[in-house]
């Protein structure tokens, strides 16, 4: 299979390119030298024919002017001293044949029959160089002399030439291997080992090796840039790890920091809740008894003025309940009593609660459930406050129409049973939506004013129905009321 | 560029260069003293005359003595032709005392009975002496033209032209049957 060039080690690389290069090199000069040598070998064979030629029309010019065939015949035998010569003859000017030479019998057939004066000519035919010669003597012309010679002399020296010259590229290749192969080791020998010591690296993740400098050319600088690289990776690394270890113990102190400061807060609101409503506890208690007029006759004014003092005092009571119940749960310290719980009695419980404020509202109140009981293992206290939180926030966001509770047996696997708490009221806007549950998070709603409340309830709310392992869910569009839900398993 | 030509030598180059050239006697080629015109003029080309105290420069004298066999044809032949860079002129003699100053003379036949007489007076003068009879040579002349085999060949006689100085060439020796003079000749 071919490798391509690319893929080939430098080592590869370099000598091919040093072997092609010189083959081509020796190549282009053989082919030059050996053309120059055809032209020059035709050109000096050819000089040489025509000078035999000449030579043999002066000698038979006598034998033509004399009619004597014969003489002109002895005359062109005399060609036989030039070896190379196959054939000659002498022609009158009548153009007819008058003398001939042949070194052997058969090359008498070369000889043309006759050839009339004609400006002196050569050229190359088959295997012969010929030429064509004009006899002048005086000035005045005889006749022509046409000679043929064999290019056995061209092809010898012409073989003996390439002969040479193919030892010469053999040798001249062979050097060029053994030169190329030394100077591979010099010049791939260090880009080899800086590759070998990369991939030592990225293999052993190891960046105290270095790579050896044994140049200063670009290879050594290469190593030396290289080796750079590897001191800043070092430095850098360690540096990176040292800070890393800072971090840690920075971010280890700053977390039981964190933790203490959080201890703190949960045990300073528990216990800020606890003194705060003993004497909210008081006020109200003694608003109440001021209001039932037990000590004296109230003014229609100190009266309002009264209820004005006990509804904020029982927001505030209600306020740092929700708190102490925040924190209690933030804190882990809510402990949940898990037991069967009858929704009914739960569901009974809450409508008795607030049905009178409902209906204080102008709203209908409307309880659905099924005839059979239905009981979840669950924690009665908190489920109760749940479904009051949500029954409570409905009646509060509802101006007219109706408040309803429902309870039924859904279908699912395991079985479980769902609450849910229906108002015909505001609705919330679906962009609102994932606020809800938010702690201290009211939706305002343009053009309406606010509505009281902590703005803790729906966030306590999901906080504790997470510890039931249930979820609030809210189906809501704005200006056709609410339907708040969640599932609870019959079996924990 | 090809020289201007006579048109009649050429005619007798193209006939003498043929190897199937037609007999010089026939009556469709050139004829016999055409021929032999054409080699007079060659002999004068091959033929090396003596540099002492001869003209080297002036026209080469070509005399013919005794009966013309040539007519007009010697005329036509060297009409405007040169012996290197020297012209040609004709002359002819009726009897060997009125022979001036020649380079080449034709003996013709007629003057047979005269040869000895004639050798005698140019014994020591460099001419050329040219005849077409049989002992020409022999007797003491340089060159006889004669036929053979339908061509007319030469018959050469070295020592009378080294006699006189005259040089031929050994390519004109090589295409001539030499002779040697006959004692009496000497």
């Amino acid at each position: 299979m071919m490798v391509s060039f690319n893929d080939l080690p430098i080592s590869r690389k370099v000598m091919r390119v040093n072997v092609i290069v010189g083959a081509s090199l020796l190549l282009t000069a053989s082919v030059a030298f050996i053309s120059y040598q055809l032209v020059m070998f035709t050109q000096s064979a050819t000089e040489h024919l025509a000078t035999a030629a000449d030579i043999a029309g002066i000698d038979v010019t006598p034998a033509i002017l004399f009619n004597d065939p014969r003489a002109a015949t002895e005359s062109l035998t005399a060609l036989r001293a030039t070896p190379n010569v196959e054939a000659a003859a002498a022609y009158g000017l009548d153009g007819r044949m008058f003398a001939k030479y042949a070194r052997n019998a058969q090359e008498v057939s070369n000889l043309p029959e006759s050839l009339s004066f004609a400006p002196s000519s050569h050229r190359i035919e088959g295997n012969g160089l010929i030429v064509a010669r004009q006899i002048v003597s005086d000035g005045k012309p005889i006749g022509m002399l046409y000679a043929r010679s064999d290019l056995q002399g061209i092809r010898q020296r012409l073989r003996g030439h390439a002969e040479i010259a193919v030892g010469v590229l053999a040798a001249a290749f062979a050097l060029a291997l053994v030169v190329s192969s030394k100077l591979e080791r010099r010049i791939a020998g260090p880009i080899r080992s800086l590759a070998e010591t990369a991939r030592a690296i990225a293999s052993k993740r190891d960046y105290s090796v270095r790579a050896a400098v044994r140049s200063k050319d670009e290879t050594g600088v290469l190593a030396e840039a290289f080796n750079e690289m590897l001191r800043r990776i070092e430095a850098q690394s360690a540096e990176l790890e040292a800070r890393v270890a800072e971090r840690t113990e920075e971010l280890t102190a700053a977390n039981k920091e964190l933790a203490t400061a959080n201890e703190a807060k949960d045990r300073f609101l528990a216990t800020m809740s606890h003194e705060l409503r003993t004497p909210l506890n008081a006020i109200i208690g003694f608003t109440g008894t001021l209001l039932m007029k037990l000590s004296g006759p109230l003014t229609s004014d100190q009266e309002n003025q009264l209820k004005t003092v006990r509804a904020s005092a029982k927001h505030l009571l209600s306020l740092i309940n929700d708190l102490l119940d925040l924190a209690k749960i933030q804190s882990g310290k809510v402990e949940l009593k898990l037991e069967p719980v009858n929704c009914h009695s739960v569901v009974n419980e809450v409508a008795t609660t607030l049905r009178p404020l409902a209906q204080a509202k102008g709203l209908r109140f409307e309880v659905v459930m099924p005839e059979e009981d239905l009981v979840v293992p669950s924690d009665r206290r908190a489920l109760s406050q749940i479904m009051i939180n949500l029954t409570n926030n409905a009646i509060k966001f509802t101006e007219k129409g109706f408040v309803r509770i429902e309870m039924k047996k859904l279908d699912t696997a395991p079985e479980s049973i769902e609450l849910s708490v229906t108002d015909s009221g505001l609705g919330i806007a679906e962009a609102d939506q994932n606020k809800l549950f938010q702690p201290f998070e009211q939706i305002h709603t343009s053009g309406m004013r606010t509505f009281e409340g902590t703005g803790l309830g729906l966030h306590l709310s999901q906080k504790l129905a997470s510890l039931l392992g249930a979820e609030i869910v809210c189906h809501s569009e704005y200006g056709k009321g609410s339907r708040f839900s969640l599932a609870l398993q019959e079996s924990a | 560029m090809m020289p201007a030509i006579n048109r009649r030598l050429l005619l007798v180059l193209l006939a003498a260069a043929g190897l199937h050239a037609p007999s010089p006697l026939s009556a469709a080629g050139p004829t016999e003293y055409e021929v032999k015109a054409a080699f007079i003029y060659n002999f004068a080309k091959y033929v090396q005359w003596p540099s002492s105290g001869a003209d080297t420069t002036g026209p080469v004298v070509i005399a013919v003595i005794g009966k013309d066999p040539f007519g007009p044809i010697l005329d036509d032949v060297m009409h405007g032709q040169n012996v290197g860079r020297r012209t040609i002129v004709i002359r002819r003699f009726q009897r060997i005392d009125d022979v001036a100053a020649c380079n080449v003379l034709f003996i013709s036949s007629s003057e047979r009975p005269n040869v000895h007489r004639i050798f005698e007076v140019l014994r020591h003068a460099p001419v050329l002496t040219i005849g077409d009879m049989d002992r020409f040579a022999e007797q003491g002349g340089m060159i006889n033209l004669f036929a053979e085999d339908n061509r007319i060949r030469f018959e050469m006689n070295p020592d009378a032209m080294q006699r006189v100085g005259l040089k031929a060439g050994s390519q004109l020796y090589r295409l001539a049957r030499i002779v040697n003079e006959s004692p009496a000749a000497r």
